[in-house]
């Protein structure tokens, strides 16, 4: 009767420390999941905070998320690779901060605007006195020949 | 500042090349971050400071991932793609950059015992 006793008690016993070990273990999973998240968000505090949403909310947490969420197969993998992404922009963050700051560079059409103090036209000759067009230097002001031309 | 076509002039490092590289492979091809670092292994803090100066020089365009979020379980991502500019301006900076590191070829030896 006792032996009965002590086994019920040991496959109980048993089935209690399996439980409480899968949900520790859920637990862990959870606590380590938020920390690329946690390490991320105060990556988004080192930079400036007009540029938050655009860096922190619309580029790398979409990012991490599909790192920690499918990105790689095996948990582990994929934990330490968000970390390894979290952290990375953690210590760049004010390079990129530094780099989205700086106002975005629009080009302009470089023209060499005519000298106006010499005027006159003539025809474009090569070698052997070949024609190849006309020259034409304009009398226009150099901001009027921009502003001719169509630029600012 | 020079610019070539309408994008800002670049020294292009190693590291950025690694990058650019990915970008004229398919220069329709829009890339995700992740995906770059996977594939230059290069570190998210290396990665992206390179991306963010690209953009601001106009190299590079971002762009949102066009899924439906509910239905993907996450947010949309954002993707990079390289201008024509840049594709034009790359390959110039490359061409420019293979010339300069490309080894002198190597002298003849000279013939011993030959008469002039």
């Amino acid at each position: 009767m006792t032996g009965y006793l002590w086994a019920a008690l040991g496959t109980f016993g048993g089935v209690i420390l399996t439980v409480l070990s899968d949900m520790a273990s859920a637990e862990v999973r959870d606590r380590l999941d938020h920390l690329p998240h946690a390490i991320l968000r105060l990556a988004s505090h080192r930079i400036a905070p007009d540029l938050r949403t655009t860096a922190y909310n619309d580029e790398w947490l979409p990012e991490l998320t599909y790192i920690l969420r499918g990105a790689e197969t095996r948990p582990i993998t994929r934990l330490i690779a968000g970390i390894r992404y979290a952290l990375g922009i953690f210590f760049a963050a004010r390079r990129i901060s530094h780099q989205l700051a700086r106002p975005l560079q629009q080009p302009t059409p470089t023209l060499k605007a005519p000298d106006p103090r010499i005027k006159g036209t003539g025809n474009l000759k090569v070698g052997g006195g070949l024609e190849v067009g006309k020259w034409t230097v304009s009398s226009l002001t150099p901001a009027d020949e921009l502003r001719k031309l169509g630029c600012r | 500042m020079t610019y070539i076509g309408q994008v800002q002039d670049l020294d292009i490092t190693p590291k950025m090349a690694k990058v650019l590289k990915i970008f004229l492979e398919d220069p329709a091809q829009s890339r995700y971050g992740f995906e770059i670092m996977k594939r230059t292994g290069l570190p998210s803090g290396t990665l992206y400071p390179m991306l963010a100066k690209l953009q601001g020089a106009g190299w590079l365009t971002k762009g949102k991932e066009n899924i439906d979020p509910r239905a993907e379980g996450r947010p949309p991502r954002v993707h990079y793609t390289i201008t024509g500019a840049a594709v034009t301006a790359a390959r110039l900076q490359f061409a420019a950059l293979s010339d300069a590191y490309r080894l002198p070829s190597p002298a003849w030896p000279r013939l011993q015992g030959s008469t002039a």
